[in-house]
């Protein structure tokens, strides 16, 4: 097998930065939820 | 290389902070042993995804994945490693809410395996467990000590007793409570200094096309995802990490934590999403140092920091400073406690009758003793590789007998203990590191060839096999719908002189 394309990578990579932010994203918000509830 | 004064002093401001908010959030909450070690059915979803996160990813994640990236596999090796950290997370959706089923008022992993199994399995899964969490926290204040050695040249014994000593004060005063806000604010602080940190990394050094035509001209394999040993990595590692965090009473802990269901399950599966690409991000730093050639010379486990004093300015390396201290610190509050709960819990047990101060004298002086240990062990700059690995196979040789103890009554505490001793034993036997010690031993001759996948997957294999066996062909007949009575509750109302209730329960 041959490495990943520089797509895969460039998808792997940004996917994995959006995918932490996300993560953020719902932590705040369920806490925020959580705390007007 | 940073200045010492301005990396003590980041270090200094963010330990104060955290520890403030500590104190200043448990103020009041804290009112029982039930609450210092438990603090049952309070965390609703969000905050259980934040303090799963804040828990298990410590400042390993700066060190591990990146030399797994550089030095033990390329990308095959991180995915491993990041797909192996969601594993266990997933795995407590099922088992926790099993644990709260059998056992609604416990505290601790080896309250469970003393009711279900007996002495002999409660004392194996004691030792494993507290060996592999004091040796984490070890690596914790090992790695902070090193990280701010390297890029700063702080002496090891200020780095460890600076962060081991705020973590104790807000631990002992408050406890779980006090991890869990602590752990809470620190996610909210560190996903967002990942996210920003790993991408403003990624587009210093070129953009991701960059990174991947430097790094696949100085070696293919790096980012070849059927690279064997890569491959091998990855798998051993998974079994290591699931084996060691389904024994991790930090993890029992937050089960018991958690409001209900829907918040155990939604917590857990959200941070399981949540640790993958952390790890990976991590891990992709040592494919990139290696790709670079900036492993060439230095060791491949500071390659995260290799690629940041190589791409960023001062103080960017300071900002990942305060996100290391962060990320420490999280772990080592869950460990000071978690510890200190599995003994508290016992000997609420093993000792007559004891009254609620003198549970509280115990926890709290026992959260001291870890971390004085913890920072002693952390100012060393051991390397604790080794004693990682062996915790992880010793859990992995144990957590299948362990867990199916939930869901069978057929396995006795003699066929869990001789499954575990059994996978233990094939584990040992291929294990890397002892095979300069069993080679001393007559007939050693014949021992097959030392390998980390055959030892973690044979531990796993043969401990999985005599636990189904032992289960068949035995019937201890163990009642699990009554194991919860053999749990004492710590904050039953204590009168005036700490006479309680006639049955203790």
């Amino acid at each position: 097998m041959s490495a990943v394309g520089a797509t895969a990578f460039a998808a792997l990579v940004w996917g994995s930065v959006l995918l932490v932010a996300a993560a953020f994203v719902y932590v705040a918000g369920s806490l925020l939820a959580a705390r007007a509830g | 290389m940073t200045s010492t004064a301005l990396t003590l002093g980041v270090t200094a401001l963010t330990v104060l902070s955290v520890t403030g908010v500590g104190l200043l959030a448990v103020r009041g909450r804290v009112r029982s042993v039930e609450d210092f070690i438990a603090a049952r059915d309070s965390v609703d979803r969000g905050t259980m995804t934040a303090t799963v996160v804040a828990s298990t990813m410590g400042a390993w994640i700066l060190f591990s994945p990146a030399e797994a990236g550089a030095a033990f596999g390329g990308l095959p090796a991180v995915l491993g490693y990041a797909l192996g950290s969601a594993v266990p997370l997933l795995c407590f959706v099922p088992v926790g809410r099993r644990i709260r089923e059998v056992m609604p008022a416990g505290h601790s992993l080896t309250e469970f395996a003393y009711a279900r199994f007996g002495p002999a399995m409660y004392a194996f899964v004691l030792v494993v467990s507290v060996f592999y969490m004091f040796v984490f926290l070890a690596a914790e204040m090992t790695g902070i000590a090193g990280a701010l050695s390297l890029v700063a040249d702080v002496p090891l014994w200020q780095t460890s007793a600076l962060v081991g000593g705020f973590v104790l004060v807000y631990t002992v005063y408050g406890g779980l409570v006090a991890s869990i806000v602590t752990d809470t604010v620190q996610t909210l602080v560190v996903l967002p200094l990942l996210a920003a940190g790993f991408g403003g990394a990624v587009v210093a050094l070129g953009g991701p096309a960059e990174l991947h035509a430097t790094a696949v001209a100085a070696e293919p394999t790096l980012l070849d995802p059927g690279f064997r040993p890569g491959v091998e990595f990855g798998v051993y590692v998974a079994v290591a990490i699931l084996g060691s965090n389904m024994l991790n009473q930090g993890m029992w802990q937050r089960v018991y934590a958690a409001d209900g269901d829907r918040a155990l399950r939604d917590g857990l599966a959200v941070a399981a999403v949540a640790v993958v690409p952390m790890v990976l991000l991590a891990g992709l730093f040592g494919v990139a140092a290696a790709g670079l050639g900036l492993t060439d010379s230095g060791p491949a486990s500071v390659a995260f920091f290799l690629v940041l004093e190589a791409a960023f300015p001062t103080w960017v390396t300071v900002v990942v400073v305060a996100l290391a201290v962060l990320l420490v610190m999280s772990s080592a509050d869950t460990m000071f406690n978690a510890i200190a709960s599995v003994v508290t819990a016992d000997l609420a047990r093993l000792l007559d009758r004891p009254d609620e101060r003198r549970l509280w004298t115990v926890g709290r002086g026992l959260t001291v003793v870890v971390a004085a240990g913890a920072v002693v062990v952390g100012a060393q700059g051991y390397s604790v590789l080794e004693l990682f690995l062996t915790a992880d196979l010793l859990a992995v040789a144990v957590f299948v007998p362990f867990l199916a103890g939930l869901y069978t009554p057929r396995l006795s505490g003699g066929g869990a203990l001789a499954a575990s001793v059994a996978g233990l034993a094939v584990g040992v036997a291929r294990f890397p590191p002892l095979r300069g010690p069993l080679t001393a031993l007559p007939g050693a001759s014949v021992l097959p060839a030392p390998s980390f996948l055959a030892s973690f997957l044979g531990a796993a294999v043969v401990a999985t096999a005599l636990t189904a066996l032992a289960a068949a062909v035995g019937d201890a007949g163990a009642d699990l719908e009554t194991l919860d009575r053999e749990v004492r509750r710590l904050d039953d109302p204590v009168a005036d002189g700490g006479e309680e209730e006639e049955d203790g329960r």
